[in-house]
């Protein structure tokens, strides 16, 4: 008995550390906080009674994300319809590097369908190969490639319109 | 300033951002890195496509993260497991209980039983409607009815601690948990559930309910409430006001 109470402060630990990467995944998905606090705490509860686990950090991170993954898509809660929405052609922009600031990008990111914002948490804030989102979403690698150069294009122009222009963001056709 | 005009199709972007992700073959990285150095526009490509990473990975959390849910106890025995699920058969079978969605921890308290049980219930599909047993049905349980609040499931446990979980014709789910004797005061709970607890008559009562508005909520735990300890002429204000907001309330959030 104690052996397993120990195991489980290992695992209340373990689950601990990936906790805030796990909800703010939720609220990437979910677009609302209250539904992903309960997704997230459906979840870890989960993971927290579940017989076993993955033992190595990589894979368990994947089985983390996966069974709050399937948990919203269970519950319908995935906003699918926003999978379509295109996103800007990438010629059309010119960034300025002035107008990226955490405020900017965090505004921008926000208004991402939720589909593309799943690859950006994924891939860029949570450090996600490509191969590995592809298995989490359930898609082939290319499409997560795709999606996350439509959803960088997207953000970069989000950014460079949310904001006054210092610079001049668009080069004369001519020059 | 050199430039040149840059005409990328859509691949294009997708292998600069694979490349800024370190997701590109040696031999694709090479090509890439050759033109990077003769096109400025490339250049300046990635350098956008980096500097939105590095702000992506710098930033701060979007407000507080919720507190991790209570730790479970440790995980009994697989023949004890076993031998629990059997016990809760045979009891479900012998009371006509269906179906008996409870989890039983003998080692927690009633709030984390009763939370687990909701937890439960309010993720299953929704069931026919049961036969009340002797012990559930109470004039809350009745009272509850004539709001629309159907009894969907019930369950009891060894320890004589009954649920009742409602559903009602919008969808919101709330549970009620009866234990048989007086129980602590609810301690401050980071549970994601509105709860409300209390005793009277020698029995300790506590309402769960999940994507349900608190006001709503707290409108019928002060029925349920006032049902078990008040005298008749304190209810009936509350029954009034409880079936006004009925008529105008709107869906649960599930």
């Amino acid at each position: 008995m104690w052996r397993n109470g120990r195991k489980a402060n290992a695992r209340h630990a373990r689950l601990e550390r990936e906790w805030a990467r796990l909800f703010r995944y939720a609220c990437a998905l979910t677009r609302d906080r209250e539904r992903a606090a309960d997704a997230a705490q459906e979840a870890a509860l989960r993971v927290l009674t579940a017989r076993s686990e993955p033992a190595e950090d990589p894979a368990y991170r994947r089985w983390l994300y996966s069974i709050l993954r399937n948990l919203l898509i269970d519950q319908g809660r995935r906003q699918q319809r926003e999978q379509g929405t295109p996103a800007p052609e990438p010629a059309d922009w010119r960034f300025d590097e002035r107008a990226l600031s955490a405020i900017t990008v965090r505004q921008a990111l926000e208004q991402l369908p939720a589909a593309m914002k799943e690859v950006v948490v994924l891939v860029d804030l949570d450090g996600f190969s490509y191969a590995e989102a592809a298995a989490l979403i359930g898609v082939p690698a290319g499409t997560v490639m795709s999606r996350l150069s439509r959803a960088r294009a997207m953000l970069l122009s989000i950014i460079g319109g949310a904001n006054i222009r210092v610079l001049p963001i668009r080069h004369a056709a001519s020059s | 300033m050199p430039h040149r005009a840059d005409q990328s199709p859509p691949s294009d972007w997708e292998t600069l951002n694979a490349f800024a992700d370190g997701e590109l073959a040696p031999a694709e990285q090479r090509v890439l890195a050759e033109r990077l150095a003769t096109s400025p526009e490339t250049a300046e490509r990635l350098r956008g496509i980096v500097r939105l990473k590095q702000e992506l990975q710098g930033l701060p959390a979007d407000g507080a993260t919720p507190p991790l849910p209570v730790r479970s106890g440790p995980p009994r025995p697989r023949w004890q497991r076993v031998a629990a699920i059997a016990a809760a058969l045979v009891i479900a079978t012998a009371v006509a209980f269906t179906p008996v969605l409870l989890r039983r921890d003998a080692s927690g308290s009633f709030v984390t039983v009763s939370l687990a049980a909701h937890e439960q219930f309010a993720s299953a599909p929704a069931q026919p409607a049961v036969a009340i047993a002797p012990a559930a049905a109470s004039p809350v349980t009745n009272e509850l009815a004539r709001l629309g609040l159907q009894p969907i499931w019930q369950a009891t446990s060894a320890s004589g601690q009954v649920r009742i979980g409602f559903v009602g014709a919008r969808g919101c789910r709330l549970s009620l948990h009866v234990s048989p004797h007086d129980e602590p005061a609810l301690a401050p709970t980071s549970a994601n559930a509105a709860l409300s607890g209390w005793n009277a008559g020698g029995r300790g009562y506590l309402l769960i309910a999940t994507e349900m508005p608190q006001a709503r909520f707290e409108m019928i735990a002060g029925f349920i409430k006032a049902l078990t300890s008040e005298p008749a002429d304190k209810v009936e204000p509350l029954r009034t006001a409880l079936q006004s907001e009925w008529r105008s309330a709107q869906p649960c959030l599930a």
